[in-house]
């Protein structure tokens, strides 16, 4: 068994040489690339697995690969968060590239899909690893650079015009961010991640230190898609489904909620936020977004748009349970992580299935579709009702913890913002399932499956995720717990 | 035998999901499986009686399922109660569910759903917590609101979509309910006594609990989903909500105050009154509203708002003889509304007709129904000696007893209103249109054989001596003061 800093190069190394030798395949030998694409995502989430497992021993492995100035280094440190994120993500990226085989077979470009979307695999076990903000902002920008091309995949003026707004959204980000590391090198004479934080707080410095987390928040909240500073990833949506589904309900958006999350716990840490006051400010900011994006998406008739503003409200409730800067808040925060990402890319997959067996885009067309796609539309319900937050899917497990957290920090307010958006949520998916199910519409009941193989079964798997996730909350509680007394330095 | 909480509501879920996998199969079997399935489900619960008349409870394993979700069944005398008024009822709307679906559209789903609503009122019946209490809430929210949508026409549809998302509030409110007990006292268990300290925040949860627990019941100013979704519903499942469904908030609002909050905590948080008063109102608005309707059905929906206002202020006086007034109520409602809405669908099967205006000399062609019609009228008035009296008496005797004799006006009246909306219906039935014959009842057998013996059981109760669901009920109040 190689040793752990072997493992965290290898995670980072191996997609990202895997994905340009799979360029190599040409286009036409799908036969060839779909497996070795498979294979590629499954050994790097056994990989990842495997840093996971020797966690619990107490192990942060942490490698230094390349120092590069006095204290600017290429480094990476798998502590419990990163730990959290790099196993969800590349855990549902083996899902993912499944899917993407049943869903690219009679798309264009499957090469440059395939290498691109492998590649941002690698760069997003980057961003999970950095030991420190220089590393981060390194792959961060990587990120961008390499799921461009998936946004423009279709190759129209409109994928085209959605691509143009992204690149412009995650640069201008990401150069508050940079600015907003080099201040704080400046202020703490370090920027690598530590439990507890790294900057202190000192009377003249206070505007100062302020000025540089709001920098940060919304650098990073621009991949975060906080309002409003989301408007890319609704267009973004022209990009295909898998891309959907992983970039902009797990990969691409909470590499920016991890951010945030950094920023909060491992730069700042919650002592001195809460002396600087910013948590609130934090805290009101999502609460906007969680209600104002709910609303936006039950006027959206594009199923995958309704998603994409349905991720931009969720999304937020991670924000919230870190800007609680509380112990339950944050494991709720946490658990939403989790939970979200299980719950939208079930959600997705259904979206990207439906597509491809009736080509219907928009929810006023799906009446019925539920006598066609049977599996596909349960999956949605499960989806939905997680969604939503109701027993006995994972979602309502975080929201527990977020209303016990704001009600732990006195803020009954928030517990308004939750349950407001719950019933928004209820609002604008549980019609979708009943006119699927109870609409006239004219469609067929299927013979044998209703879709590919590689689309439905990674789809109906991902909803028994869901409902397992719930019911067993021993699966997930205990870790992010010791997450959470890990980031909270006891 | 310590199994049976859980036998009695899993047989219900094993046999629905049976139903649902053998769907293709030839549908008499289905039919006898779903029957034999109500039974042993009734067989299951009153077997609990021995083990629970005296105060004790049987509880069925320690968790199945992880925290939070770790919640366990187990029954006391007060669970018994309202799981034998389920299990009891619900056999006889799945019998009679058979004519009335008879030949219409998806029956399968029908019967399955029939089960899973009758899991979900079991299991409520069932926790021994909140946590278990809210899975088995939300699912009795699903199933019954695919029982509402039935018939997918445009009102069920928009009745149901009502019901759905004041059920889905409700869901939440309690909820949130659930999370500040468990924030405030780390448990979420039903103990007798209760064990919530005394906080602005309990206070908060209880606003949440009467929220949801009230739209659930029907209890104003939240009753406004139930005139609309009771109507649009299939018959039997008209039955079902206004006979069992709403008795599930006011279980929930007993067990909150009784076993979570403590009736201590409640009164000194002057939460009884406020109960007290929407209790009233729902009583008055739900009687006058109900004495407005053409439609037979919304007549009777609106009618069970002003029942389910008598069981709610029977809570909110805390004394034990108005907690027994309150239990005896949701029996003898359960099986009076049931009887009503019973024959309200064989009028809909027999003749199409829905109007009471249109039902004149409607007794002469369905003679049974209609005569089973005027026996639950009767007990519902509240005449003596049948059931409803025996409820509103100790009601207002309670009220005396704690010094708010107004209430018994209130009672009064309501039961005038009731006498005023309920008798014309059945002289309109019994007044001649044309001078003919009479002819006996043409509707199913398993139809009109259920509303006989729910109409008997119905009067049977009111001169069985001695009596035994009051002397259980009496002893259940007994045993929470």
């Amino acid at each position: 068994m190689p040793g752990s800093p072997q493992l965290v190069q290898g995670a980072v190394c191996f997609p990202i040489i895997g994905a340009l030798l799979l360029a190599l395949i040409p286009e036409k030998s799908d036969r060839v690339r779909n497996p070795v694409a498979v294979l590629i995502s499954l050994v790097t989430a056994v990989m990842v697995a495997v840093l996971f497992s020797r966690l619990s021993s107490g192990e942060i492995p942490a490698v230094t690969v390349l120092p590069v100035m006095f204290n600017l280094e290429l480094a990476f440190r798998v502590d419990p968060l990163a730990a959290l994120f790099s196993l969800l993500a590349s855990g549902l990226w083996v899902f993912a590239v499944v899917y993407s085989t049943g869903y690219m077979a009679h798309e264009h470009k499957r090469a440059r899909y395939f290498t691109f979307y492998l590649l941002s695999l690698g760069v997003t076990m980057g961003i999970a690893f950095a030991a420190n903000l220089f590393t981060m902002y390194l792959f961060y920008e990587f990120l961008t650079l390499f799921t461009y091309p998936l946004v423009i995949h279709e190759g129209n003026d409109e994928a085209r015009a959605a691509g143009r707004r992204y690149i412009v959204y995650s640069f201008t980000g990401a150069g508050a961010i940079l600015a907003a590391i080099i201040m704080t090198n400046g202020v703490a004479g370090t920027i690598a991640f530590n439990p507890g934080g790294v900057v202190a707080v000192t009377a003249a410095a206070a505007g100062y230190l302020k000025l540089i987390y709001v920098l940060f928040v919304l650098g990073f909240g621009v991949k975060a898609a906080v309002m409003p500073l989301h408007s890319w990833l609704p267009s973004a949506m022209v990009a295909p489904t898998p891309v959907s589904a992983l970039l902009h309900a797990v990969a691409v958006v909470k590499s920016g909620v991890y951010g945030i999350l950094r920023v909060t716990y491992s730069v700042f840490g919650p002592e001195t936020l809460r002396s600087l006051n910013l948590g609130f400010f934090l805290m009101v900011l999502v609460s906007i977004t969680i209600i104002a994006a709910s609303l936006i998406a039950m006027r959206q008739d594009a199923l995958k748009r309704r998603l994409a503003y349905s991720t931009i409200s969720q999304l937020s409730y991670i924000g919230l349970g870190a800007g609680l800067l509380s112990t339950l808040g944050l494991t709720g925060g946490l658990l939403h992580m989790i939970n979200h990402a299980l719950l939208k890319i079930t959600l997705f997959f259904c979206a990207g299935a439906i597509i491809t067996v009736t080509g219907k885009k928009y929810i006023s067309q799906l009446n019925g579709v539920g006598r066609r796609m049977p599996v596909t539309m349960a999956a949605f319900t499960v989806g939905s009702i997680g969604m939503v937050g109701i027993l006995p899917v994972n979602g309502f497990i975080s929201k527990m913890y977020l209303i016990e957290g704001s009600l732990s920090a006195d803020l009954p307010v928030f517990i308004v913002v939750l349950i407001t958006s719950a019933i928004l949520n209820a609002a604008y998916f549980l019609p979708i399932v009943v006119a699927a199910f109870f609409r006239e519409g004219d469609f067929e009941r299927p013979r044998g499956l209703e879709g590919p193989a590689s689309m439905i079964l990674p789809t109906a798997l991902l909803a028994l995720v869901c409902l397992l996730v719930a019911i067993k909350v021993d699966l997930t509680l205990p870790f992010v717990t010791s997450i959470v007394n890990y980031l909270f330095g006891s | 035998m310590p199994f049976l909480p859980a036998t009695t509501v899993l047989i219900p879920l094993i046999s629905a999901g049976v139903i649902m996998i053998f769907s293709k199969t030839r549908e008499l079997y289905l039919k006898i499986f779903m029957v034999c399935s109500a039974v042993f489900a009734l067989i299951s619960s009153l077997l609990m009686y021995p083990a629970v008349k005296d105060g004790g409870s049987i509880a069925t394993g320690t968790g199945y399922l992880a925290w939070p979700l770790s919640f366990t069944f187990r029954v006391d005398a007060l669970g018994f109660f309202f799981a034998m008024v389920f299990s009891f009822c619900f056999l006889l709307i799945i019998i009679y569910s058979l004519g009335y679906v008879g030949h219409g559209h998806a029956r399968v789903r029908y019967y399955s759903l029939i089960l899973l609503a009758e899991t979900a009122v079991l299991g409520i019946a069932m926790s021994a917590s909140l946590v278990g209490f809210l899975v088995f809430f939300e699912l009795l929210t699903v199933s019954a609101y695919l029982l509402v949508i039935h018939e997918e026409d445009e009102i069920a549809m928009f009745a149901g979509a009502k019901f759905l998302y004041m059920s889905l509030a409700a869901g939440l409110a309690i909820f949130f309910g659930l999370v500040t007990v468990n924030y405030l006292a780390g448990r979420t268990d039903f103990v007798p006594g209760g064990y919530l300290p005394a906080s602005p925040l309990a206070l908060y949860a209880l606003f949440a609990f009467l929220l949801g627990f009230g739209i659930k019941a029907g209890m104003f100013p939240v009753h406004i989903w139930l005139p609309d979704a009771h109507p649009a519903a299939p018959a039997p499942v008209s039955a079902m909500l206004s006979g069992l469904s709403i008795k599930t908030g006011a279980y929930g609002l007993i067990r909150v105050f009784h076993d979570v909050y403590g009736i201590g905590l409640v009164r000194e948080l002057s939460f009884d009154r406020i109960l007290l008063a929407l209790a009233v109102v729902t009583i008055l608005l739900g009687s006058a509203l109900a004495l407005q309707q053409d439609h037979l059905k919304r007549r009777l929906a609106y009618s069970s708002i002003a029942q389910i206002g008598y069981i709610l202020l029977g809570i909110a006086l805390l004394t034990e003889r108005a907690m027994l007034g309150a239990l005896f109520h949701v029996f003898s409602h359960a099986l009076m509304k049931g009887t009503l809405f019973l024959c309200a669908g064989a009028v809909i099967v027999q003749s199409g007709k829905k109007y009471i205006s249109q039902m004149k000399g409607i007794g002469f062609e369905m003679p049974l129904v209609m005569f089973s019609f005027a026996l639950a009228s009767l007990t519902i008035v509240g005449i003596p000696p049948f059931n409803a009296f025996i409820s509103k008496w100790h009601l207002a005797l309670a009220s005396l007893e704690s010094g708010r004799g107004v209430l018994v006006a209130v009672l009064m009246a309501s039961s005038f209103l009731n006498a005023f909306y309920y008798f014309p219906v059945v002289i309109t039935a019994f007044t001649p249109a044309e001078p003919g014959r009479i002819r006996l009842d043409r509707i199913p057998a398993s139809m009109l054989w259920t509303t006989l013996v729910m109409a008997l059981f119905c009067v049977g109760f009111a001169f069985a001596r001695p009596h035994w669901p009051v002397m259980l009920a009496s002893r259940i109040s007994a045993l929470m003061f």
